[in-house]
């Protein structure tokens, strides 16, 4: 017989809302009274909830994944019945009967477990084409592909000649040049389809007020102009590097053709940014000595896709993309709940720095790297740092998880799983009472 | 001056302006001179790159401060358990948050370290909810409070310096603690500082006595006595009525010889005797009153002085019943004939209320048999039947008056009776408008108040609109989440 399953932690539900407001509107549906069926048949749950027209809108949800079914007009995945749902499971495990779906449910279900049979083998051997869709035409490919270079040599060629004449005027000149100098510059790389340039450019008016980081920044942009007709002479790996850093699109296809790694990993903790209305997700995934990164986008305030429970396990295929430091990956198939590997061992600030320095070695376009680094006592303050045997290093984030951190340590030190992007760390998750606490979903509303 | 500062030094004056420097003989120096290009613009470029990847990649932590924090306290309080803590994400940001914090207090739990953050910034945001989250913080809440000057509403860590290095706000939450481990402590604490704090710190601290005050604070007199000639209005009148309520203060017995003076009771006629009504007569004062200032009264002698009925009045609504009673020993019913008699008995009702009392509430009860707040100190059988009235009647306005002051959770029979009622007026209601606004407000009172283990009434009637099921089903469903939520507190209490 298969066991009851155990009900996520609210927080955690809480975690998996695509925005503040359905996780909000999750909590309000929260309550057993608007649910004319509630149940748990072994490993799924199922509910009607009562919406404003006359028929119950039925939601399920498959505890494999969590994967999530409503017949409400929700475009956002998991909706807020999908949440509430869950959430009820927390709190009112008591009220959940058995009994098994009505037939839509039942055939959803049954349709994923019987995919999720037949990718499981596929994963250990080469996973066969898509039936019915067409291979791309390699000669379309290449003519796309040498029009796009043929513009992105444009782009950064003008580049470097703009670079060349700030450093001719000299640096303390270019405070003051008009704000559109550098939108026009950026707009041009996009034109030229170099968004990663474009990025970079658009970030030089935060150095302005400190000449060694305008240098440094500056130079950096120069090292891609420079490195961009030198490309040939790059490693396969190496031309990966410079081409995410110029933001040519990863080809997914050829990511999760070639395999990945199947295994249990651990969701580290998740972190959002925010860039000319675009957020981005990443999540990082841990299993022994690999980390991978999985972004997902919103543009315009569009909900995310679903995420992965944030301190919880998945046993999942991730394929990384190619590089000289492989970080950024992809999902192969769908991942499944599963139990939490064992956590890996932590690394002192001067260790962390370290890898993070051997990293840059390789690509020096790296903007971030996470790793589990401990024990550390936190010291508040503007900026607050994070400090152990080997030093201190200055913190960032929201006010709230940093003081969730002093709470949780009450002065004592403790591991958080961080990123650092060489100027700050940011904790993303803190290893609690054996668990590991995600940060962001405590300060989901 | 380092190959780098060099090379940032040209850069800032312009490639043009100068000439490349030289690089040093370490490696880096070395490496760097490797790199040359056409122009000088680039080469200065390319070289700032590596020497910017360099210090990336070779960057060591910041030199350790010794200056770490003090670790908090060990607990004294067990952590809530986790079948009732789950319930946390779902009642932060609602009406239900309180009855949480309540609940919590006092099964003697504290609130886990991880929500901590978001309750303190919930009631930095919410004054209600300071009180109810001050005794559930524990150590670890008291100590992280200490980092953020947006909690220093609560009570600061005690110790020699609590006190003087407390913001007002500290200062009141430091009181309002100590008052409730040690009200003697706490009456010292007030007799040490009240009258060095500013006016702002004397307010609070008035506020949070009057919240707390009993009879034993009657040793607090003398201090009272001397803020009721302080410089700011709002101590003055705090002092006197925290005087006020000290029965036996000598604020009181002042005013109880002033309502002596001043009223004489007449011989009844035959009416009067059949009717047990007492006449009586105003004499106005003559003489100077030395403390009429002090207790709030105009000198008598003065041009502003208070008509008779005018000091009757003020007399009823600012003197402990007991010396308005013991003045001239009469019985409740009489002072109630008296303020009828000269139409001054919502000014007695006032003071009954603001005294809770009991006995002078029943009296007034035969007058004033609809007063809400009379109702509540008054005999619980006269609320019980007003309730019982209102909801025979259907009656939405009476029946928020009357269940709007309670605090809550209301008693199992009214509740199921309120449920009942607002099942069987919302039926033919498609909108909240139709209902009537106060059934609406009845049934969100029901959703924070009623008696979480209430028991469902009847189903709605088959021709019932979509608007009352939902409504209904709404409020039944809150009620099961607060009764799940008090079926967890209360298998850890006792």
């Amino acid at each position: 017989m298969t066991p009851a399953p155990t009900p996520l932690a609210p927080d955690t539900v809480l975690a998996l809302a695509p925005d503040p407001a359905s996780a909000q509107s999750g909590r309000k549906l929260a309550t057993p009274g608007k649910w004319q069926n509630l149940n748990a048949p072994p490993g799924s749950l199922w509910g009607e909830c009562q919406g404003s027209g006359q028929t119950p809108y039925l939601t399920g949800v498959d505890l494999s994944g969590p994967a999530f079914r409503c017949s409400c007009p929700s475009r956002k995945f998991p909706c807020k019945h999908a949440l509430a749902l869950l959430l009820l499971h927390a709190t009112h495990t008591g009220q959940f009967g058995s009994a098994t779906p009505p037939g839509t449910l039942q055939s959803w279900l049954d349709g994923r477990a019987a995919r999720a049979t037949a990718e499981r083998p596929a994963a250990d051997g080469n996973p066969a084409t898509p039936a019915g869709k067409a291979a791309p035409d390699p000669a379309a490919q290449a003519r796309r592909r040498a029009a796009r270079e043929k513009k992105v040599t444009a782009g950064l060629d003008a580049l470097q000649t703009f670079l060349k004449d700030l450093i001719r005027d000299g640096l303390a000149h270019a405070p003051a040049r008009p704000y559109s100098d550098w939108d026009t510059q950026a707009a041009r790389l996009v034109d030229a389809q170099a968004p990663g340039a474009a990025r970079l450019v658009r970030q030089i008016p935060e150095h302005l007020s400190d000449p060694a980081a305008l240098l440094a920044h500056l130079s950096r942009l120069y090292l891609l102009t420079e490195a961009w007709p030198r490309e040939t002479t790059l490693s396969p790996d190496g031309q990966a590097d410079l081409r995410a850093a110029l933001g040519f699109l990863i080809d997914s296809a050829a990511v999760l053709d070639g395999g990945g790694i199947r295994a249990q990993w651990q969701v580290m903790g998740q972190s959002l940014t925010e860039e000319d209305m675009i957020t981005t997700r990443r999540t990082w995934l841990v299993s022994g000595d690999h980390t991978a990164v999985l972004l997902d986008f919103s543009a315009w305030g569009r909900p995310f896709p679903p995420a992965l429970p944030p301190g919880g396990a998945v046993q999942a295929e991730v394929c990384h993309a190619p590089g000289t430091y492989p970080q950024r990956a992809l999902l192969r198939g769908e991942a499944t709940a599963a139990a939490a590997p064992p956590h890996a061992q932590s690394l002192t600030l001067d260790a962390l720095l370290d890898r993070h320095g051997a990293a840059l070695a390789l690509n020096p376009w790296l903007e971030r790297t996470a790793h589990l680094t401990g024990p550390l006592h936190l010291l508040p303050g503007d900026p607050w740092y994070a400090q152990d045997s080997t030093g201190r290093l200055p913190m960032t984030g929201s006010e709230r998880s940093l003081h969730t951190l002093l709470a949780l340590s009450g002065g004592e030190a403790l591991t958080v799983y961080a990123e650092w992007n060489g100027a700050a760390l940011t904790p993303l998750s803190v290893q609690s009472g054996g668990a590991l606490l995600s940060l962001r979903q405590l300060e989901t509303p | 001056m380092s190959d780098h500062d060099a090379l940032l030094a040209l850069a800032l004056v312009g490639a043009t302006r100068g000439t490349l420097p030289t690089p040093g003989p370490d490696p880096l120096g070395q490496a760097t001179a490797q790199i040359t290009r056409p122009d000088a613009e680039g080469t200065l470029l390319a070289r700032a790159a590596l020497h910017a990847l360099a210090h990336a990649a070779g960057r060591l932590p910041d030199p350790a401060s010794d200056s770490l924090p003090t670790p908090a306290p060990a607990e004294t309080l067990p952590e809530v358990p986790e079948r009732a803590a789950r319930h946390l994400p779902l009642v932060i940001g609602t009406p239900h948050l309180s009855e949480w914090l309540t609940l919590c207090a006092q099964a003697g739990w504290r609130v886990p370290p991880a929500r901590l953050p978001e309750l303190l910034d919930h009631a930095s945001n919410d004054g209600r909810l300071r009180p109810l989250l001050t005794p559930v913080l524990g150590e670890r809440g008291r100590w992280l409070a200490r980092f953020n000057p947006a909690w220093a509403f609560t009570p600061p860590t005690p110790g020699e310096d609590a006190w003087a290095n407390a913001t007002e706000a500290g200062r009141e939450a430091l009181w309002r603690s100590v008052r409730e481990r040690d009200p003697h402590a706490a009456r010292d604490l007030l007799r040490e500082h009240l009258s060095s704090e500013r006016a702002g710190s004397r307010k609070r601290l008035l506020n949070a006595l009057l919240d707390t005050l009993t009879l034993d604070d009657h040793t607090l007199e003398p201090l009272l006595d001397t803020l009721t000639t302080d410089r700011s209005d709002d101590v003055r009148t705090l002092a006197r009525t925290a005087l006020h309520r000290l029965s036996s203060s000598a604020q009181n017995a002042r005013h109880a010889a002033r309502f002596a003076a001043l009223v004489s009771l007449d011989k009844p006629g035959l009416l009067g005797r059949l009717t047990g009504q007492t006449p009586s007569t105003l004499t106005p004062p003559t003489a100077p009153d030395e403390h009429a200032t002090r207790d709030g009264l105009p000198d008598p002698t003065s041009k502003d002085c208070l008509s008779a009925t005018a000091l009757l009045e003020h007399l009823l609504e600012h003197t402990h019943p007991d010396a308005l009673l013991a003045a001239l020993n009469i019985p409740p019913a009489t002072l109630v004939n008296i303020a009828r008699q000269h139409e001054h008995l919502p000014a007695l009702a006032e003071n009954t209320v603001s005294t809770e009392h009991t006995t002078l509430a029943a009296a007034l009860l035969h007058d004033l048999p609809t007063h809400p707040f009379l109702l509540q100190i008054g005999p619980p059988e006269t609320l019980s039947s007003a309730l019982k009235q209102a909801l025979r009647d259907r009656d939405p306005e009476r029946l928020v008056a009357l269940l709007g002051p309670h605090p809550g959770p209301w008693p199992p029979e009214p509740s199921a009776a309120l449920l009942t009622a607002l099942r069987d007026t919302i039926g033919p209601a498609h909108y909240a408008a139709a209902w009537g606004y106060r059934w609406a407000q009845l049934a969100e009172l029901a959703a924070t108040h009623a008696h979480p283990h209430t028991p469902h009434p009847d189903p709605l009637p088959a021709d019932a609109t979509d608007y009352a099921h939902r409504t209904l089903t709404e409020l039944l469903g809150t009620l099961e989440l607060r009764k799940q939520m008090w079926n967890d507190f209360g298998k850890g209490r006792g």
